[in-house]
């Protein structure tokens, strides 16, 4: 089933167009990446599809209906950023049940629900400390948890996992698929990392220049890049990392 | 095609958002406090002889006398401020915090003040003077020079000491390892960084001495400087014309500086600095770093120790024992009355002041930074380069004979603009260093603008704001510039007072009301110093 689509959006800064009439559709429940070198765009479609950005053409639609004057508070959208951007001054339970109790939950209702999820994430002991006396790995676990309170029909990682070390990396994105398998989340992913993508998604967008290069699973890019570009940035890329991994079994 | 520009003209009016209406509204509202005011000066200016004014003997010798101490005091006082600056910040001698907060009692009374510190010490009966028969006389160039020093010198050293903080101490330790030596450093790395602060904080200086009257009122004898002139004209004998030809030139390097900073802004992000303690510390280093902090000591206690002295004898030098007559004396002449007009202007000046920065900061630093957050950035910087006495001249001009000019309101009106732009730059200074997409998840949570305000950025920028409100209460307890020319006998603030009892040869008067304003600073900033350590010892759990 179709849950969003994004068509025919154009976005330009001053002179230079940052989207050039992209669309595309996602199924609900799908593991979405959009992945490309920095300056492709890719954020733009984040912001445009949280609703802090309107494009200047096209439009977003969510369960065919036109979202793209929609506030971001009403869209059911979640959203987690590499720096975590966890309030500073609360501890990591403040920090998820916050929303909650300002939307409308009784107090001990948020308590309850902020509670499970930090547990779920595996924080239960670390519920009680400040974002500061947290690991990376653990702010975004509260930070994941945070957005996972509200709810939300489709989740958005803004390159989530840029600023972690390589073992917390792997933790996190079993965390996330097991996540993703419990709730039945949409969720996009925002990343300049091949490896990343193609160990998560169940389709990539490989884009560059503001423009959509192809759409497809990770297994159809690899065997068949739709021109060269998706050749080099995304297939060789690739090859090169399973050769340094691989290549000292046959010295 | 239709579709397209109906798209196009939907996403334009969705940008016509309550936050850039209140952008708008603004703007208008600074225009209004800030900018008209200074068109009253230039029709004013229609009143009077232009070049007679500029061309007269008076004026041409007050700009000469202006200039030449501005320059000399703002030589001295970077040069003295930087050494201290820098061997307070580089080396590791025990008490040297305590140093750096002592080095700034100075900037807790009125600029008058450090006149009749002077004239306490070094006058004709003054305690040195007596004490070791020197005969030299401190009226004049020498005497504005020193008491503009004593008041200037501790402001650049907290901008010298800020400038050090963020020094990179990664690039010291490369040169260490390189094996260049540490006077090398000095000259081909501290140096070269300096560059552009150093001209700034020259400017700040340089204006600071430029527009101030109270020094010279107070020592300069004959040696009359530019905003005294100024002052004699429009409070002596109401000559506003000429009051505006000065201001247009008073006004200069403020101006100059204010551009001059603004083509050379810092974007304010030093988190890739390392700030870790640059620390080039010996034992020669430490022993130069007591004993230029210990003269620096000297300096600013021996006004105190005056005001002192001179207060709580009956009447020096004549009778010696120690008495309470000076204060009686002060007290029959208001003193409490003109104390309470100062407390409430201070109060009203920091509450109104810290509200209306916070806020204007908040949008021009939190919300989509397009031309209307850029151009009330430049609005709010926009007092900076009006000095206090052409503000004061232009409120006088714009709202004289008005209801609102006998009250003590437009002297609060008058000290929030004054000191609005330093208040607002701490506040959007602290804004840019915090998370930029707060915003965002706040929307995606439905956490609406005034919730995420008051439960995030307000405990978040604590210390920002109680430095904001005490950079207005302390400020407005000791400015003698803009309310002089907005005063009357009902709402005179303390400090003015002080100008009263100068007229009146009031000299141990003055030296109570120094010491009055003093205490009440200092017990505004011990409150601030404990409200910040209750905070982090709360946000420390």
């Amino acid at each position: 089933m179709e849950l969003l689509k994004f068509e025919n959006i154009s976005k330009t800064y001053g002179t230079a167009a940052v989207l050039k009439d992209v669309s595309f559709a996602v199924e609900k429940g799908e593991f979405i990446s959009i992945l490309g070198p920095s300056g492709c765009g890719k954020s733009t479609i984040l912001n445009i599809l949280i609703g802090i950005l309107a494009p200047d053409e096209g439009h977003v639609y969510k369960d065919g209906v036109d979202i793209t004057e929609l506030d971001p508070s009403k869209r059911k959208m979640g959203i987690v950023f590499q720096n975590y951007a966890l309030f500073p001054n609360m501890s990591a339970l403040k920090n998820v049940e916050y929303a909650l109790s300002i939307n409308n939950d009784t107090k001990e209702t948020a308590r309850v629900v902020a509670t499970e999820l930090l547990a779920k994430v595996g924080l239960s002991e670390h519920m009680n400390k400040k974002p500061n006396k947290l690991s990376g790995g653990q702010q975004q676990r509260v930070a994941i948890a945070r957005t996972l309170a509200l709810n939300p029909d489709i989740m958005l990682f803004d390159e989530p996992m840029s600023a972690l070390d390589v073992s917390t990396r792997l933790v996190l994105r079993d965390e996330l698929k097991s996540i993703q398998a419990e709730y039945g989340i949409t969720m996009i992913y925002i990343t300049h990392d091949q490896e990343e993508a193609f160990s998560m998604s169940d389709r990539i967008i490989v884009m560059s220049e503001g423009h959509i290069e192809q759409f497809d699973t990770p297994k159809n890019i690899a065997l068949s890049p739709a021109n060269e570009y998706v050749e080099k940035f995304v297939v060789e890329q690739i090859n090169k990392k399973i050769e340094a991994l691989t290549g000292f079994l046959n010295v | 095609m239709n579709d397209k520009l109906s798209c196009n003209l939907h996403s334009k009016l969705r940008k016509v958002t309550s936050m850039s209406v209140a952008k708008v509204f603004t703007i208008a509202l600074m225009f209004v406090a800030v900018v008209l005011p200074l068109f009253f000066i230039l029709a004013e200016l229609g009143t009077v002889d232009f070049i007679a004014v500029i061309s007269s003997s008076k004026f041409l010798s007050a700009l000469g006398n202006s200039v030449s101490v501005s320059i000399v005091t703002a030589l001295l006082s970077i040069t003295f401020s930087f050494t201290l600056a820098y061997l307070i910040s580089r080396s590791n001698c025990r008490f040297k915090s305590i140093f750096a907060v002592a080095i700034t009692v100075p900037m807790l009374i009125p600029s008058i003040s450090h006149g009749t510190g002077l004239v306490l010490l070094f006058g004709e009966n003054g305690i040195i003077t007596n004490m070791f028969g020197v005969s030299s006389s401190i009226y004049g160039f020498t005497g504005v020079m020193i008491g503009s020093f004593m008041y200037s010198f501790p402001v650049a050293f907290l901008m010298f000491t800020d400038v050090l903080k963020y020094e990179d101490r990664m690039v010291y330790d490369v040169a260490d390892i390189m094996g260049i030596p540490k006077w090398r450093q000095f000259i081909d790395i501290t140096l070269p960084y300096l560059r552009r602060p150093l001209i700034s904080i020259f400017f700040a200086v340089f204006t600071m001495v430029f527009t101030d009257y109270g020094v010279a009122m107070m020592v300069g004898g004959r040696f009359e400087t530019l905003p005294l002139f100024m002052y004699n004209e429009v409070i002596g004998q109401l000559n506003y014309g000429v009051g505006a030809v000065v201001s247009l030139v008073l006004v200069l390097p403020a101006g100059i500086a204010c551009v001059f900073d603004m083509c050379n802004k810092d974007s304010g992000n030093h988190n890739t600095v390392n700030k870790a303690v640059i620390n080039r510390s010996t034992k020669r280093f430490n022993v130069i770093t007591y004993v230029v902090c210990g003269i620096s000591l000297v300096i600013v206690a021996l006004p105190i120790i005056a005001f002192c002295m001179i207060g709580f004898v009956t009447k020096y030098p004549v009778d010696n024992s120690f008495s309470f007559i000076n204060f009686v004396k002060v007290f029959e002449m208001g003193l409490f009355k003109h104390l309470g007009n100062s407390l409430v202007i201070a109060m009203l000046t920091s509450l109104i002041g810290v509200g209306l920065s916070y806020t204007v900061a908040y949008f021009a630093a939190r919300s989509n930074k397009g031309v209307l957050s850029k151009s009330l950035h430049i609005v709010s910087l926009s007092s900076l380069a009006i000095p206090g006495v052409v503000l004061g001249i232009a409120y006088s001009i714009m709202y004289g004979g008005s209801g609102f000019a006998s009250t003590i309101f437009i002297l609060v009106l008058v000290n929030i603009v004054h000191f609005f732009s330093s208040s607002y730059l701490l506040a959007y200074n602290a804004f840019g260093k915090i998370n930029a997409n707060y915003e965002v998840v706040s929307k995606t949570l439905n956490v609406s603008r005034f919730r995420f305000v008051l439960d995030v950025l307000i405990p978040e920028t604590g210390d920002t704001i109680l430095e904001m409100f005490s950079y207005f209460f302390v400020n407005s307890m000791v400015t003698i510039s803009a309310v002089s020319f907005l005063a009357n006998a009902n709402t005179n603030p303390l400090a003015l007072l002080i100008n009263q009892l100068e007229r009146e040869l009031l000299t141990e008067a003055i030296a109570i009301v120094s010491m009055v304003i003093l205490f009440i600073n200092v017990c505004v900033k011990l409150s601030i110093y404990g409200l910040k350590r209750l905070r982090s010892t709360y946000y420390a759990k």
